[in-house]
């Protein structure tokens, strides 16, 4: 078996796919950081890191150096976190806790994924002492952080009837109750042994509806949607880096708050927490009003913020996102308290400014240099543009599909756009802007209308064929108004455009 | 040749010395149409502000479009469209280049235009909002125009007219389609050779 895992390093069939979750053994979980800023503690030494919040991140350091992103994760992890023998990145943490317990068993030592040919091939090899070991693991750490305890109420006699009918069926791996779906194992051993089945095979047990959900969701649902229903303990290796502050006098006007939330900025920046290496990904300002109530606002970084760096361009980047937030803050509260009329309603009486999220970026080679690595300087400054827009700077890139909705994309901003994506001419007019969903359009209203083109892109997914037949014009309304609308065969009206 | 030496002078301060940089000739507009090139041929575009009667919903939008691309400057398109979204293969088929477009969607677009404009990332930004704009606001962004050399159209969601002026915009253009004829007509309000027309057929315009 030995040899057989040394053949790991061998194996290239997996490898360019991402995997989010990564599984340490390490007694420096402080080391950690040098990774991602979301660490779970599963045992007393054993910890797993979600690296979805700095995928992006890791990704753009990749590509400025030519690697491929799972090399680099894999030379930082050997380079930062020394005492590390074994590593696993893995698509969920309970399947990650299965094969490392498994690894570790066989005292194999390296940095290993699931989704390669080998470790696919052992895991549906796998016995079921991995399985129940990291079944009482979970269930111990869960317990500590006192989740779930519903669906774990008699959690051990319950593993002790799946033991006992495993031996009596004389299923010797666990891959051999695979096409069980969780919800059987949930109705027959209770609700936690079920979700534990699921998380062992996270991709077969995800519902198709779910994982065309989790390709257009937003981060935080996509991440809950990954984990499916894995309670993430967050283990806090040292307390956050945090200034108060409480005024003399309310303010509720932004150059008001911004000259004392720059001084506390300063104070920040001279926290030794937040010192190089140190770079922040999430500032929390919790703004505490006249009436003692408390509003939480939350300044995310795409790419890590060095504090002293912003310094000494007076926290350009910070005042902007902290601008904007209380902006936003104020409206929201304006609309919350508007039958009461208040003058100023939005008096703040005090804050206090805490890093939340952060990176620790011991070496050159791992830290995104901006200002010495990338080529172009004037991407330099899109980068730091993005971080002070509301909103960010979006860029998009086309496909060759005529499918609607699936013809073009968001790219990342540094990303470079082959120019052969971009020999399209233009048949007819199109519209600037489509709507997010089509809108019925009452024909009374449309006064002259433009043939434009006949679709029929999708009939394979629909169950009149004919639903997929598509006339677009450009429409004329009463009202002046140019509208772009297709009419289908029943003769509907639909605006898509503008 | 004392003249000469103080004009000299004044160019090389710092701060005339950059403003002059946004008179600096631009060079002429190529689009594929010529009729539209000598039409706009004596408007210098660097460091100006070129205002657009566009009403919202209006397919009239192609021809600034047009425009913009043979400007061939890296471009910043903020729009304050919360309810649509950006469809960028109308772009493309315009011949723009992806990599050199951007986009920018903002509900509350100014004080995000006040950081694009003070940052000068961009040498070319076009503003397509119904917000309204106050004159403070415009006389900032056609000082900094002027100051960075850069370029900038106002798509307004109405028709101009020279009723009410708007002394901060070198250049006031409006822009329409007539369904009928499949044809476009621009009108210009301010700028060199005002209250002239052109029209352009919807094929020629989509070939520009």
């Amino acid at each position: 078996m030995a040899d057989l895992i040394s053949l790991f390093r061998y194996d290239q069939s997996g490898g360019d796919e991402f995997l989010p979750y990564v599984i340490f053994q390490t007694e420096k979980p402080e080391s950690l950081q040098c990774l991602s800023p979301d660490i779970m503690q599963l045992t007393s030494h054993t910890y797993v890191a979600d690296l979805h919040i700095v995928e992006l991140y890791w990704r753009r350091v990749a590509d400025n150096k030519g690697l491929k992103v799972n090399d680099l994760l894999e030379t930082v992890i050997k380079k930062n976190i020394k005492d590390c023998q074994l590593s696993l990145f893995c698509q969920h943490p309970f399947q990650g806790l299965v094969f490392f317990n498994h690894l570790k068993n066989l005292e194999s030592q390296g940095c290993f994924r699931s989704d390669s040919l080998f470790s696919k091939k052992i895991y549906q090899n796998m016995g079921w002492y991995p399985w129940f070991l990291s079944a009482r693991q979970i269930n111990d750490c869960f317990d500590k952080a006192q989740c779930l305890q519903k669906q774990r109420k008699n959690f051990s006699s319950h593993l002790g009837r799946l033991s006992r009918f495993v031996e009596r069926m004389d299923l010797r791996e666990f891959s051999g109750l695979k096409q069980a779906h969780f919800f059987e194992l949930s109705r027959r051993f209770k609700g936690f042994i079920g979700l534990l089945w699921k998380w062992t095979f996270p991709l077969e047990q995800q519902s198709p509806k779910t994982s065309e959900a989790t390709q257009t969701s937003l981060l935080t649902f996509q991440h809950y949607e990954k984990l499916q229903g894995f309670p993430w303990c967050p283990h806090f290796v040292d307390s956050p880096a945090q200034v108060s502050n409480l005024l003399e006098y309310p303010v509720s006007e932004w150059e008001a708050v911004k000259e004392s939330l720059l001084a506390d900025l300063e104070k920040l920046s001279q926290l030794d927490k937040v010192r190089p290496p140190y770079k922040i990904l999430e500032l929390q300002w919790n703004l505490t009003l006249f009436d003692m109530s408390q509003v939480e606002k939350i300044l995310n970084f795409k790419y890590p913020l060095c504090l002293e760096q912003e310094r000494h361009t007076e926290f350009a980047t910070l005042e902007k996102q902290l601008q904007f937030g209380f902006e936003q803050f104020r409206e929201d509260l304006q609309a919350r308290d508007q039958e009461l009329q208040w003058i100023n309603t939005p008096l703040v009486i005090g804050w206090s400014l805490e890093v939340s999220r952060g990176l620790i970026l011991t070496e050159k080679t791992e830290w995104l240099d901006l200002q010495d690595q990338m080529q172009n300087l004037h991407r330099q400054e899109l980068v730091s543009l993005t971080n002070k827009v509301r909103g960010g700077i979006q860029s998009y890139q086309v496909h060759e599909t005529f499918i609607p909705g699936l013809d073009f994309s968001k790219k990342d901003l540094l990303e470079e756009i082959q120019s052969e994506q971009q020999n399209q001419l233009l048949q007819g007019p199109r519209p600037f802007y489509i709507l997010p969903e089509e809108e019925e359009l009452d024909p009374k209203l449309i006064k002259q209308q433009q043939f434009l083109d006949r679709t029929s892109s999708d009939w394979w997914n629909r169950q009149d064929a004919l639903d997929s037949y598509r006339d677009c014009f450009l429409c004329e309304l009463h009202n002046q108004e140019f509208v772009f609308a297709y009419r289908n065969y029943k003769g509907k009206w639909f605006r898509y455009g503008l | 040749m004392n003249t000469a030496a103080t004009l000299y002078e004044l160019n090389a301060h710092p701060l005339i010395g950059h403003a002059a940089a946004g008179r600096k000739p631009s060079a002429p507009l190529e689009t594929s149409i010529r009729r539209l090139n000598s039409f706009l041929a004596p408007f210098q575009w660097r460091g100006q502000i070129s205002e657009w009667g566009v009403p919202a919903g209006s397919v009239a939008r192609l021809l600034p479009a047009i425009v913009g691309k043979a400007l061939n400057l890296e471009c910043l398109w903020i729009s304050d469209q919360s309810s649509a979204q950006i469809y960028p293969n109308t772009w493309t088929g315009l011949g723009f280049n992806l990599n050199n477009l951007h986009f920018l969607q903002d509900p509350t677009p100014l004080a995000s235009l006040r950081t694009v404009v003070t940052e000068n990332t961009f040498p070319f930004l076009i503003v397509d909002c119904k917000h309204r704009l106050q004159k403070s606001d415009l006389h900032f962004l056609a000082q900094h125009c002027r100051q960075q050399g850069s370029t900038l159209f106002l798509f307004r969601h109405f028709y101009l007219s020279n009723k009410n002026g708007n002394p901060f915009s070198q250049q006031r253009l409006n822009s329409s389609y007539n369904m009928a004829r499949q044809s476009f007509q621009l009108s210009k309000i301010k700028g060199p050779g005002r209250n002239k027309h052109l029209h352009l057929k919807l094929s020629e315009v989509l070939c520009g």
